[in-house]
């Protein structure tokens, strides 16, 4: 099948030649600091430089307080109440009860899906834009740049972590990863396993105009990380 | 980037020079000045007859067969004599160490011959610090002195610690920082007469610098770079001095 | 690529040094990105051993392209992507015009592409009918002003704020408060875009790197508009250049771990997308359809030739950054998509020496490229060869190659050196003993910037000779 992509020219030239180029291997990257403690000060570091926020929580209820905080901001807080939110299906969470703790203190969760079909999708894509806060899991934490990595697909929508002005990504301490290298060593099949695996190191950023500055361009201004356990 | 691997295995008595044709041309004083240094060295320099040029400004500008001509011509002359090759220039010594090797790469007469000459060729500081492990040569010279490294010497021929360390112990002299001193000074051989709009703005920006520095002299390892440093200064009324290093070392005033 | 600025390369490099705004950008830009650079790549303990893993990585990869090619696409059809490929500039732009024609496309959102513009995509999508929008806020800037982007990574680095004020105010009736300042301005394009994005039948990309191993699309940026632009239309269409590829993710690690740092001194940039097919069954949002065009368009000419090494280029921009020339004359005077060293070499290594022989001679040849490359290519070397091939090829004026043949006809010869010299010597002594201010023909260029200092009385090996021939009499 391929021999009909690329004509015989390219074809002929696409052989190797002149001295064999062997692959250089595996780069040893960065060692894992001693212990999950000693990681996550390394990542918030990190994540800190690029402008993310980091903090810590055990229960379902410490992630609503932070999701609250920000959906009642005056920024953003609506005249009847908290602003609305999106959030991965509750068994993608690993605190799965925090949608429904949300719901239950008067945020309103906002359905996540975007159909394919072109008239529900224009429909889908307002309402998702009215919400404030995408509420993620996260498949792994990378110590080394303070980064996380988003696996998406069923239940877990992209645009969860891309349109609202603030994102919330709850990353179990055990996902911790020294580096991007080390993460996809440890899970060869990570890429191929979804549609669109994305890796988030802070807000988003433009520093187009006058080399100055600028958060939250396109996605989120807010990365708020909540290392979970 | 230097490469120890040169280093010759025992200290060397006898050094050939090759003067190279903007010092033989436009500063033979520089080139009296690297004699003396060397024989308060110990060593005995020889000067090969029949040097003319290295072929850098034809192998630059792309003029292959002449640049392969001239090369040729000197590496017969060099290659008589087993002596070390010195030369006070970074970018000749880039040429016989790495351009006319490449040039001659194919040519299975010359190769080797390249080579062979290669090897033993080195830059004036690289000679004095590396193959001879001097750090401090004996000078009276006064004064506030910046470097300059010169961009062949230092991408191509791994020279910079060298000419610094040389200068850091000139007892009267005080080293001051230049800013941005491994930044291309835009003399770029022919290319100052090709584009000069671009070489002068790269020169201009290099003269601003050196004001800023507040040094009365900028030290450098070419001949070459300092014409056009020094001419881009001149024409600007600007009182600085722009000189080799062999000069400050040699007790040139 | 049809592409040629109207005016010849020094004209324009001419007028780029006399124009104070460029210059204040330049200097603005560039030396802040050559900082975080050496920072960047300090930072991590393996820096260095990282860019010599990334070239050997690159250098394999080229080396052995067919088989990663066919690797890519294998896998890439397997994950749904409809993969096509494109010889040139024009079959190109007509894959992309007919996927979009065929699919009812009318408006189309773009993230940046360096291939999209060297094969001049927009203009064949306007041309049939489709509105394109830039959504990367320089590129939305330069589409708006219906400009050129002026570096790699920071493509209105030649503007200042106060024309992007200026921009919006004439293009979208933009309010003074919403150009107040730059987070005002950048807020009110946000909003702008997001209705495009909202809106878009079709989303356009380029591709930083392709996994072949599992024929993954990665892409990378600060903005998000990468993310929207190949999410949110039901149609992703992605150009990819047939170098741009790496064998697996572990490599693809390698790769992100010296791009950013060296392009703008970032550990990684915000985003890094990777895209392995079009939305699966139950995934909740994701275009349906995602195609890839592997563009050629004269890289293949490049291939096993001298210039092969410039297809390592990752296309980070740090060879711009550090490169005294692209200082002072910027990216535009180049007349090129592809600017600065790489683009010296890429441009008429690509497309051929005829309009773009300037390119290489426009160096010093002062290495500060390779120091600061990524992938370690060998700039200069190939600079010097394209300079041997516009000499061969007749492209340099003749002036050049009859003084260095000339010289060189006498520096073979050394007792007619000796008497040239000699004539030299006295010659201009007598005409300039202090040296000169105004040289002839095509010397001039000297004295336009430079005093010419005078000759020496006596060359050195003149008076070397003179003496040895004295102590030899008895």
């Amino acid at each position: 099948m391929t021999a009909d992509l690329f004509p015989p020219a390219l074809r002929a030239k696409l052989h190797p030649s002149g001295p064999v180029v062997p692959h250089p291997g595996p780069l040893a990257t960065a060692p894992m600091p001693e212990t999950p403690d000693a990681a996550i000060v390394q990542f918030t570091q990190a994540c800190e430089a690029v402008g993310g926020r980091v903090s810590r929580a055990v229960t379902a209820a410490e992630v609503a307080a932070v999701v609250l905080g920000y959906l009642e901001a005056p920024e953003w807080r609506l005249a009847e109440g908290a602003a609305p939110f999106v959030a991965w299906e509750r068994e993608h969470l690993p605190l799965p009860d925090v949608t429904a703790l949300l719901q239950a203190q008067g945020a309103r969760q906002l359905a996540a899906t975007a159909h394919a079909d072109q008239a529900t999708r224009d429909v889908d894509y307002r309402r998702l834009d009215a919400a404030v806060v995408g509420l993620t899991g996260a498949q792994a934490a990378l110590v080394d740049t303070g980064s996380i990595a988003l696996v998406h697909g069923e239940g877990r929508a992209r645009l969860v972590s891309l349109l609202p002005p603030v994102h919330v990504a709850l990353v179990p301490v055990a996902c911790l990863h020294a580096t991007l290298g080390s993460l996809l060593v440890a899970e060869p099949g990570l890429l191929r396993a979804s549609a669109n695996v994305v890796v988030v190191t802070g807000p988003s950023r433009t520093a187009d105009i006058e080399m100055t500055l600028t958060r939250g361009v396109h996605g989120p201004r807010i990365v708020h990380v909540v290392f979970v356990g | 980037m230097s490469d120890s691997s040169r280093v010759p295995a025992g200290r060397p008595t006898r050094v050939q020079l090759l003067v190279t044709c903007l010092v033989d041309h436009f500063a033979p004083d520089t080139a009296e000045a690297v004699v003396r240094v060397l024989q308060q060295q110990g060593l005995e320099v020889v000067v090969p007859p029949d040097q003319t040029c290295c072929g850098q400004p034809a192998c630059n500008a792309g003029a292959r067969p002449d640049a392969i001509a001239m090369a040729k011509h000197t590496i017969a002359l060099l290659e008589r004599d087993p002596a070390p090759i010195v030369v006070p220039s970074g970018s000749c010594t880039d040429m016989l160490v790495h351009q006319a090797p490449a040039l001659l790469a194919d040519d299975p007469a010359w190769a080797a011959r390249a080579s062979a000459v290669a090897a033993r060729t080195y830059e004036f500081t690289q000679l004095l610090v590396d193959v001879l492990g001097v750090t401090s040569v004996p000078c009276d010279r006064t004064g506030t002195l910046a470097y300059h490294a010169c961009c062949h010497g230092l991408r191509g021929v791994g020279i910079d610690a060298q000419p610094r360390q040389l200068l850091a112990h000139v007892p009267g002299a005080t080293v001051l920082p230049l800013p941005e001193d491994d930044t291309c000074c835009g003399f770029g051989g022919l290319f100052a007469v090709k584009l000069p709009d671009i070489s002068g703005a790269m020169l201009d920006r290099k003269c601003r610098q050196i004001t800023a520095s507040g040094a009365d002299t900028i030290v450098v390892t070419d001949v070459s770079c300092a014409m056009h440093m020094q001419g881009g200064l001149h024409r600007q009324g600007r009182p600085v001095r722009v000189q080799h290093i062999a000069e400050i070392l040699g007790g040139m005033a | 690529m049809t592409q040629i600025a109207p005016l010849p390369f020094y004209t324009r490099a001419q007028q780029a040094i006399a124009d104070p705004n460029l210059q204040t950008a330049l200097d603005r830009a560039t030396g802040r990105m050559v900082v975080a650079r050496k920072q960047a790549i300090a930072a991590i303990a393996d820096g260095e051993a990282a860019r010599d893993h990334a070239r050997a990585v690159r250098a394999h990869t080229i080396a052995n392209l067919g088989q990663y090619l066919d690797q890519f696409v294998e896998q890439a059809t397997a994950a749904g992507v409809h993969v096509h490929f494109a010889a040139d500039a024009d079959a190109a732009t007509q894959l992309v015009v007919d996927i979009a024609r065929r699919h009812e496309v009318r408006r189309i959102v773009k993230g940046k592409s360096m291939v999209s513009e060297e094969i001049e995509l927009n203009h064949a999508l306007e041309g049939a009918g489709m509105r394109v929008v830039e959504t990367d806020l320089g590129e939305y800037v330069i589409q708006l002003d219906k400009d050129v982007p002026s570096h790699i990574i920071a493509p209105i680095i030649h503007k200042t704020k106060e024309q992007v004020a200026e921009t919006f105010r004439r293009e979208l009736h933009a309010t003074d408060a919403d150009v107040a300042d730059i987070a005002q301005m950048t807020a009110f394009a946000r909003g702008r875009l997001r209705a495009e994005f909202l809106a878009a039948d079709m989303g356009i990309s380029g591709v930083n790197f392709g996994v072949a191993e599992s024929g993954s699309l990665c892409l990378v940026e600060n903005e998000g508009n990468g993310r929207l632009s190949t999410t949110m239309p039901r149609l992703h269409v992605a150009l990819m250049g047939i170098e741009r590829l790496v064998p697996t993710a572990a490599d693809l690690a390698v790769a992100l771990r010296v791009l950013a740092r060296s392009g703008t001194g970032q550990a990684l940039t915000v985003y890094t997308n990777v895209i392995t097919g079009p939305r699966r069954p139950g995934d909740p949002d994701g275009p349906s359809e995602v195609h890839v065009v592997l563009v050629d368009n004269g890289r293949s000419q490049m291939l096993r030739t001298e210039l092969e090494e410039i297809l390592y280029c990752i296309r980070c921009g740090a060879c711009l950054n550090v490169c005294p020339v692209y200082q002072e004359i910027g990216g535009h005077a180049y007349g090129s998509v592809y600017q600065g060293p790489v683009g010296a070499v890429y441009t008429p290594g690509a497309f051929g020496m005829g309009p773009w022989a300037d390119l290489p001679q426009a160096s010093s040849l002062c290495g500060a490229c390779k120091e600061a490359c990524p992938v370690r290519i060998d700039i200069p070397r190939m600079l010097l060869a394209l300079r041997a091939r516009a000499e061969e090829g007749g492209h340099t004026p003749r002036w050049v190659g009859r003084g260095l043949r000339a010289f060189r006809l006498v520096a073979t010869r050394p007792r007619l050196f000796r008497w040239a010299s000699t004539v030299a010597l006295r010659l201009s002594r007598w005409l300039g003993p202090t040296g000169f201010d105004r040289l002839p023909g095509p010397l001039a260029g000297w004295t336009r910037y430079r005093h010419f200092p005078p000759m020496a009385r006596e060359t050195f090996t003149a008076r070397r000779r003179r003496l040895d021939r004295r102590q030899e009499r008895p």
